[in-house]
């Protein structure tokens, strides 16, 4: 374990600190599964946007909801949305991906076009088309969301399975007598999981920040329930008052996305 | 010159499909135009009479001709939430969201270029360690909270402007700037840590290549081997890069103006899908992809004057 | 060659004293890739500097040009240039030691390397990368450096400079290229000349004009040559004196008559025997034996579609045309030609690989195979047990014991160690791997195994270690071989028939002896040198 953390005989600080993040938010979010110190959506007039005290140690927002409480819900939310997602796209990419890179040909142009076009428009203009078009809220969102992911997925499949089709081990795995669907997925698959895993922290990452940009701007998780990105649009008003509203959310964002992002940093180059 | 005729029509073409996309979209959504703006009360004859008069009931191509004809005359309709023509609604925000996109992009490039360049060239594990930890901060910051936090330090706390007070480049461009800059900041910061990140492994890429090695070999001293020899180089793959930055300027301004409360076309059309002001969405979206795609063959242009090598499609 | 007397009068144009290179490890500590050691060249004198892979022969090259890798640790008591110490290793300070190097390098020293096409800069013309020794080393005028410039290219042997200075590397063949490479050295007529394997990516033809012009270049200029290559051949034309390299150290240096005619170490006797090879032995009683057709194949032709575009038009390249074989029982048949010959992608027609040729082939057998390289042949993702299994699973019913049986008779048969099968690929040396690539072919025991160019990505005594291997096999399980290669010496060694391909053509086809002693055909003349 401790020969992970290390590089070239040094500790690899990044890593540290990117472990202990992801640590953190992970805890963070479970235990919200299943135990928050208030009930998240329990308002308290009498309590609007206090200060962060013994009892609310994050403070309370504008309709006095415990601000902690929240955070471990609404993380839980987001982490939800951002696997939902990354788990649609990276196996709609991987199928879509290793299927036109492999066996090419004009479907191949076609579709390697249509990518092209749908990753040039910025994910969260379709996204806010999408939602437009079939309505907000949390499944929409992922669903949403997923689709959109399956473009970058595609996309470096594909050219994994495009370099790796052409290398002699696939030649002779056909001369053995491999049929297809054996060479894509146990013979060349194993051999582009360290771009599939760095492509895979990049989608969590941004899937997490898209989430939290939807939310924000009042298209994706619908209140009363809890996401970082909804407690944030929340929050806003209040910024100057209350701003432990906004910050507790961001933060959390941040350190999660930092964490996950950290980890992926040579994750592929532990192996040399 | 082929090249160029050949990549006019590939644009061209490029431009008709995200069109009809963009036209096909509004036309499965489950809404029916005549409906929506006659409201629930009106009777069965009074909403086939609009939809004949909306030209509803003819059919999809003819439809997507007209929808064609008048996007080039740059007529998308009225706004059903502001009952004005959509093009004037635009009009009116397009300054706002160009100049912040552009503000941003002056941004990008000029810290980017020699931060990438620097990070390039640090040698240590604690250098690299400290430029990839950098980077990773600037990425994961949401961009919207980032907005937040700049407001706070900078409008609230060390109060180098007011939040809230936009001025018009047109009025007084200076006090456009000292405005801008703070939102241009906001959308900047994570493309900032993308891009320096991108060019630094594009760089040092390069600098492994045989011809560095050949260049020094010749005699020529580090500067020389940097400046004339791998920026070239490794700018080609940037270029590219920097187009879909700046697709996603656009796109992360829609948050930014709205942090900012910049009456943009990204609030616009925050707003406009919150009220299922279609017109306003169709227009906003095949103009924004109609400037990606341009974006796009101009990097493909600028790609084959930096690129000797890209001699045919 | 020198006169002998001659070469002890002129002086001493480099020496390197006890020079060390290392690299960090990443598991911690260091690699010493050159070990402490001491060589001179005189001015005028050619010198080859010999070695299989590994054997630091480059690295050696790179530090006495100060191009070492920056991670790299370069120590020992100097490399002297004309009398002036080139790195002091630290004494001198570094910035007075790089503004040295700047001033001799491109002007007194210069360099050529192995790869012309990456080492020419891809967006730049060759104009200004030729253009560039005379703008840092020299106060020509524009119009004084263009003429240098043509006559630089002249020297290279080079037409239509004019045309060249404004083209783009890419434009250039690979020969072009190594002589645009040699002319941007040439330019400023240095002193000294380091040439690191620069004809290893050529074809043989091509690597012998520009071993010839290197030479003259040479000679006519009284310049001297460091050179650095795997192939024997080549220096034993080049050079006056010849110095053989392994693990770091020099083992045997002299003068090259010398060196070849009477090698004093072991490890030179083996570098020379296996590198020179003869005849196969025993032709005699196999042929007898040899009766019944395994592969027939009549009027073969391939054409390559080539599709770019979406709506382009198809590009049409024939690269097989009409070529009939046959190949018999238990002999290895042989198909040598240059880069491009069509010789593999009538391989790949006869293993049922490309589907799409136009004539008959019948094969009365399984087919297996061995390629060329063992570090894409075999997936680099599976640990080795798992890639000799996969045929048996593939096409026998045995059972997991069973297939493991197989796979530790198959690792001894191929002579790999026993825990060989827990290993990955990537922790196998070039040899072994290529031996589990044999292994491989041969698990489900085939009668017919295609080998292409199965030894030319490895080290000359490896070679010769692994077409032992090849025939040892071929007599044990009377194999038939189909062996593709385009070094005629190694063809020569294994092979019974020999086919001689060119431009997708046959040239001429027959017994190996009589093809080698009395090739019928210009073109085989002209391969065999």
């Amino acid at each position: 374990m401790a020969g992970w953390f290390k590089k070239d005989g040094k500790w690899n600080v990044n890593r540290i600190i990117g472990f202990s993040l992801v640590v953190i938010a992970l805890v963070f979010s479970l235990v919200g599964c299943f135990y928050t110190p208030y009930d998240p959506n329990a308002m308290h007039g009498d309590l609007k946007n206090a200060e962060p005290s013994l009892s609310h140690w994050f403070g309370t927002d504008n309709f006095g909801r415990d601000v902690l409480s929240r955070v471990m819900k609404g993380a839980g939310t987001t982490f939800l949305v951002g696997l939902s997602v990354v788990s649609i796209g990276a196996v709609g990419g991987c199928l879509l991906g290793a299927f036109t890179g492999y066996f090419g040909g004009k479907a191949d142009l076609i579709l390697m076009r249509v990518n092209d076009a749908v990753a040039a428009i910025p994910s969260i203009l379709l996204a806010l088309v999408f939602v437009g078009i079939f309505g907000s809220g949390t499944l929409q969102l992922i669903a949403a969301l997923g689709i959109l992911f399956v473009p970058s997925f595609a996309r470096v499949v594909r050219s994994g399975f495009v370099v790796q089709k052409e290398l002699d081990y696939v030649k002779n795995a056909r001369l053995m007598g491999a049929g297809h669907l054996r060479i894509m997925f146990v013979h060349i698959l194993p051999n582009i999981r360290s771009s599939l895993f760095s492509a895979l922290a990049i989608g969590f990452n941004n899937a997490v920040l898209s989430e939290a940009a939807m939310s924000y701007l009042s298209l994706g998780v619908q209140p009363p329930d809890a996401s970082l990105g909804r407690m944030l649009s929340e929050a806003q008003p209040y910024f100057f008052r209350a701003p432990w509203n906004a910050l507790a959310p961001g933060f959390m964002i941040l350190f999660c996305v930092l964490g996950v992002g950290l980890l992926s940093i040579g994750g592929g180059e532990s192996h040399d | 010159m082929n090249y160029f005729i050949k990549k006019t029509i590939a644009l061209l073409a490029t431009l008709l499909v995200a069109a009809f996309l963009t036209f096909l979209a509004f036309e499965v959504i489950p809404s029916d135009a005549a409906l929506t703006k006659l409201g629930m009360d009106a009777t069965e004859e009074e909403v086939e009479a609009l939809r004949e008069a909306m030209g509803l009931n003819r059919s999809l191509p003819v439809r997507y001709g007209d929808f064609l004809l008048g996007a080039v005359k740059g007529d998308f309709g009225d706004s059903v939430q502001y009952g004005i023509p959509v093009t004037r609604l635009l009009a009116n925000r397009f300054g706002v969201t160009i100049g912040l996109a552009l503000l941003s992009f002056v941004l990008i490039v000029g810290i980017s270029v020699p931060v990438g360049i620097l990070a390039a060239r640090a040698k240590t594990k604690t250098g690299e360690g400290f430029f990839a930890f950098l980077t990773q901060i600037m990425m994961a910051v949401p961009p919207f909270f980032l907005g937040m936090l700049i407001t706070l330090l900078f409008g609230i706390v060390l109060r180098w402007f007011a939040p809230g007070s936009y001025v018009a480049a047109g009025d007084d461009f200076f006090g456009f700037l000292r405005f801008m800059v703070f939102p241009a900041m906001a959308v900047a910061i994570p493309k900032i840590g993308m891009t320096v990140r991108f060019l630094q492994s594009s760089l040092k890429e390069q600098m492994q290549a045989d011809y560095v090695r050949t260049a020094k070999s010749k005699g020529c001293t580090k500067r020389r081997v940097l400046w004339a020899h791998v920026l070239r180089n490794a700018m080609i793959p940037v270029v590219t890069f920097l187009t879909m930055v700046m697709a996603e300027i656009l796109a992360g301004s829609i948050v930014i103006e709205q942090v900012f409360n910049l009456s943009g076309i990204g609030r616009l059309l925050a707003v406009s899908i919150s009220g299922r002001d279609y017109p306003v969405v169709r227009a906003i979206v095949l103009y924004t992809t109609a400037v990606v795609v341009v974006l796009n063959y101009g990097a493909d242009m600028l790609c084959r004057f930096l690129d000797p090598r890209i001699k045919e499609m | 060659m020198i006169d002998e007397t001659n070469a002890f009068a002129k002086t001493t144009l480099l020496r390197v004293e006890s020079l060390s290179v290392a690299f960090p490890k990443p598991a911690g500590g260091e690699k010493t890739v050159v070990n402490r050691i001491s060589f001179s060249v005189k001015e005028g004198e050619i010198l080859g500097i010999a070695g299989e892979s590994g054997s630091g022969k480059s690295m050696t090259a790179l530090a006495v040009m100060g191009l070492l890798p920056d991670n790299a640790r370069c120590s020992g008591e100097g490399i002297f240039f004309d009398g002036r110490n080139l790195c002091a290793f630290g004494t001198k300070a570094k910035k007075e030691e790089e503004k040295l190097r700047q001033e001799l390098s491109g002007k007194e020293m210069a360099m050529i390397f192995q790869e012309p096409l990456t080492s020419l800069n891809p967006v730049l013309t060759v104009g200004k990368q030729l253009e560039e020794p005379l703008l840092l080393h020299t106060k020509l005028t524009e119009e004084e450096r263009h003429k240098v410039m043509l006559s630089a290219l002249a020297q290279a042997e080079l037409k239509n400079g004019e045309q060249l200075l404004s083209a783009y590397p890419h434009q250039l063949s690979g020969g072009m290229r190594q002589r645009v490479m040699i002319a941007m050295a040439m330019i400023n007529k240095p002193r000294l000349l380091i040439a690191d394997e620069p004809t290893t990516a050529l074809d043989a033809v091509t690597e012998r004009e520009i071993v010839k012009l290197i030479r003259k270049l040479a000679k006519e200029n009284r310049m001297s040559v460091v050179f650095i290559s795997h192939d024997l051949a080549v220096l034993r034309e080049l050079c006056d004196r010849v110095m053989i390299m392994k693990d770091g150290q020099i083992v045997e240096e002299g003068p090259v008559e010398r060196i070849f005619e009477a090698p004093e170490r072991t490890y030179t006797k083996k570098l020379m025997k296996a590198a020179v090879k003869g005849p196969k032995e025993g032709t005699e009683e196999a042929t007898r034996s040899r009766e019944e057709n395994v592969i027939v194949a009549e009027n073969i032709c391939v054409t390559y579609k080539g599709t770019r575009g979406l709506f382009r038009k198809k590009e049409e390249k024939q690269a097989v045309k009409n070529v009939s074989f046959s190949v018999k029982r238990g002999e290895i048949f042989g198909i040598v030609g240059e880069s491009g010959c069509g010789k593999s992608t009538l391989l790949k027609a006869v293993s049922g690989l490309l589907s799409e040729y136009e004539g008959n082939i019948r094969c009365d057998s399984g087919v297996q195979m061995v390629f060329q390289d063992p570090y894409t042949s075999l997936n680099p993702a599976k640990k080795v047990g798992w890639i000799l299994e996969e045929p048996l699973r593939l096409k026998t019913t045995l059972s997991k014991e069973e297939r493991q049986a197989r796979v530790r008779e198959m690792l001894k048969e191929t002579e790999l160690p026993e825990d060989a099968a827990g290993r990955r690929v990537a922790e196998l040396s070039g040899g072994q791997r290529q031996r589990v690539a044999i292994a491989a072919a041969l698990i489900t025991k085939p009668e017919l195994v295609l080998l292409d160019e199965p030894v030319s990505a490895l080290d000359v005594t490896v070679q010769a270690q692994i077409l032992e291997l090849l025939l040892r096999l071929q007599r044990e399980h009377n194999l038939t071989y189909v062996f593709v290669s385009h070094d005629m010496a190694v063809v020569r060694k294994i092979c019974d028939r020999v086919m001689v391909m060119k431009d997708g053509c046959v040239v001429e086809c027959g017994e190996t002896e009589e093809l080698f002693l009395q090739p019928q055909q210009e073109y085989t003349k002209k391969l065999l040198g």
